[in-house]
């Protein structure tokens, strides 16, 4: 027992004094989550994205001056007033997405309750942002339009989201989703580059130093696994702090369910990296084999990116990846996202992948 | 009582017999030797007796328990430095003797033990700091931490600057007056020479002899020889009727002189000088040592 606990916190030590894991272990995730916070953070989309616009009143009538405000009070537009050759300019130097242009007789019309030409100009180099604000423009003329003719709507829409159905909370953000998708990744790599160290105590001959002594391999299997768990708890928890304290993030599940979580995907990915220690023969190779396994799955297990952006003919693999199961498992814990396979179908396979996986590590493991 | 009890042990690599049939016994308080090239069999042999490696057949023992049978208790009476002596790069000294302690039922203190080897300046210094010399004597210290009564060290010298050997030999001699066992392989045939109560020597997986160094070297050397070298060259037959010289070479300007009794030789050799009037210069006598008797039965030098 003493020896287990010795053996453990000489690991921990160990590990905590060597920066290469270190860097792996913490400063990627949280890099990460920095990067990924910071393009999706708490930012409201409009004070990011807000499209520039020229408004053009031809009609010098003083009736009219409550047309510009109507497009102040859109958040997503940027409204200027001037005139059309000032706005051209504008809009051929890139300042402006669009300009619209109110005709000369617009309120003799209006009076007469004749139709109104309002031309929308734009410039084919920056097509793309122009159309979301043509498009937005075009939604404000419509809804202006509507007024003015003061029809009674025969259709009015309404968003709604689905997952909040609580007024009071607030709409999950992106950043919510990201979270759990980087602690899932934290631990996976924990799991799988646990070979490296591995292969390092076997090609050094630490595994055999041991071996001499009458110290019982299950102790040293035991510490091994003991200490890695220890720290994939503490990254989970450095991980989650940085998401409360720099992100509001909010933990919607229980804190037990993702402890256990944690446990089970750090064993499972801890018991792959036994495998790949198993199968590598030397330091030089075992680098290789752990990549081959790591990026595939960062990839398409739907950790970083939605797995729904690959091909179809991927599929399968994707829902047979331990890694798609993890995320899928720890979004369902930490904010509820409801998962594609049951969370009883995420930890029945990640079990069934921690047996298989310590079955064949158990057979083909070299001590030397 | 005996410490070691090897019989018949065989161990086939790929069809290659690494080990082809060693016996040896080792006595309680014997430092023992094994001497040879490398791939001789000196490790596998080794570690078979530490429980490392299972043999093919035949059978070691370390105080009457069979390692094949029960390796665990075989390993808690003994202490092993390997030759590769890397370790957790990260702890510091201390902290790896601490470790090691914990395997086993009672340790000896790991400031103690830092002391006895001259690391107590590195005592908080990490091990991958440490220079090669400094790492191979924490791996003794590392044999030495549940204060066995037999202590294996494969090559425990080897890359060790002149000072901190001596200092070594010292702790071995240390180890020989405490009533412990050592089983040492070593290249150094004069670290044999002056640690090992009997030396066995092995090649291809045999031992060719096993005695002390003292008669490993008269078996195969009955003669010595005298060297000098007189101011002007001379005749090597001038000196070939002196009593008890077999036969004489000259290389050079030196004249060796092989002798069956060296005492008489010599007063004889001076004598004849002193009647003659030569005036012979740097006298010095060599006996062979294990170098020469290695040379002569493996047809080899150790070190290739």
């Amino acid at each position: 027992m003493n020896a287990y606990r010795k053996l453990t916190a000489a690991g921990l030590r160990a590990f905590f004094r060597d920066k290469t894991a270190l860097f792996f272990s913490f400063f990627f995730p949280i890099f990460f989550m920095v990067m990924f916070g910071s393009l999706l953070g708490d930012h409201k989309a409009s004070d990011t994205q807000k499209f520039p616009i020229g408004v053009v009143l031809q009609d010098s009538s003083p009736t009219l001056s409550w047309v510009p405000e109507v497009f102040k009070k859109v958040p997503m537009l940027e409204p200027h007033v001037g005139t059309l050759d000032s706005e051209k300019e504008a809009l051929r130097n890139g300042k402006r997405r669009a300009v619209i242009v109110f005709p000369g007789d617009f309120s003799q019309k209006m009076q007469a309750g004749a139709t109104s030409e309002v031309k929308i100009l734009t410039e084919p180099s920056q097509q793309q942002a122009s159309q979301i604000a043509v498009s937005i423009a075009k939604q404000v003329l419509d809804k202006m339009e509507k007024q003015m003719s003061a029809r009674t709507p025969l259709l009015e829409t309404k968003e709604e989201s689905v997952t909040s159905d609580k007024p009071n909370e607030a709409k999950p953000r992106q950043i919510d989703f990201m979270i759990p998708g980087i602690l899932a990744m934290t631990i996976m790599q924990l799991g799988i580059f646990t070979a490296i160290p591995i292969v390092n105590m076997r090609e050094k001959g630490i595994l055999k130093r041991y071996g001499a002594t009458p110290l019982p391999r299950k102790t040293l299997i035991g510490s091994q696994i003991t200490m890695r768990l220890i720290i994939a708890v503490f990254q989970t928890g450095v991980l989650l702090l940085m998401g409360v304290v720099f992100y509001q993030f909010r933990l919607v599940g229980s804190w037990l369910g993702l402890l256990g979580l944690v446990v089970i995907g750090a064993l499972t990915f801890i018991s792959l990296g036994a495998v790949l220690a198993s199968i590598a023969k030397t330091q030089e190779g075992v680098m290789p084999l752990v990549q081959l396994t790591n990026l595939p799955m960062l990839f398409l297990s739907g950790m970083l990116f939605p797995s729904e952006l690959m091909p179809a003919y991927l599929r399968p693999i994707i829902n047979i990846l331990p890694a798609t199961h993890l995320a899928e498992a720890m979004r369902a814990a930490v904010n509820a996202t409801p998962s594609p396979h049951t969370i009883a179908g995420n930890l029945g396979a990640l079990a069934a992948w921690l047996v298989a996986c310590l079955l064949i590590a158990t057979r083909i493991f070299r001590w030397e | 009582m005996t410490a070691i009890l090897v019989e018949d042990l065989v161990k086939s690599y790929g069809g290659v017999r690494a080990v082809d049939g060693i016996s040896f016994s080792v006595k309680a308080g014997e430092v023992f030797g094994m001497l040879g090239p490398n791939g001789a069999g000196k490790t596998t042999t080794t570690e078979i007796i530490e429980g490392l490696r299972s043999a093919d057949s035949g059978r070691a023992e370390v105080f009457g328990i069979d390692v094949g049978k029960n390796s665990a208790k075989a390993k808690e009476k003994i202490g092993v430095a390997l030759q590769t002596a890397t370790m957790m790069p990260n702890l510091t000294s201390w902290e790896l003797l601490d470790l090691f302690g914990s395997f086993y039922p009672k340790a000896t203190s790991p400031d103690a033990l830092l002391e006895l080897l001259g690391l107590t300046e590195k005592r908080n210094a990490r091990v991958q700091t440490l220079s090669g010399g400094q790492q191979q004597r924490l791996s003794v210290a590392l044999a030495l931490v549940s204060d066995p009564m037999l202590v294996f060290l494969d090559e425990p010298t080897t890359g060790l600057d002149p000072q901190a050997r001596r200092q070594l030999w010292g702790v071995i001699e240390e180890m020989r007056t405490q009533g412990k066992t050592v089983f040492l392989t070593t290249h150094y045939m004069d670290e044999a020479e002056r640690l090992c109560d009997r030396i066995a020597i092995v090649d291809s997986g045999k031992i060719l002899a096993l005695d002390t160094p003292e008669r490993l070297i008269k078996s195969q050397f009955a003669e010595r020889t005298i060297q000098f070298t007189p101011p002007i060259e001379l005749d090597p037959q001038t000196f070939s009727d002196l009593p008890n010289v077999l036969r004489v070479a000259a290389d050079g300007g030196e004249i060796t002189l092989f002798s069956d009794a060296v005492q008489k030789s010599l007063a004889a050799l001076l004598e004849r000088a002193e009647t003659r009037s030569i005036e012979i210069g740097d006298v010095h006598l060599r006996r062979p040592t294990l170098e020469d008797v290695f040379l002569k039965m493996t047809g080899r030098r150790i070190r290739e």
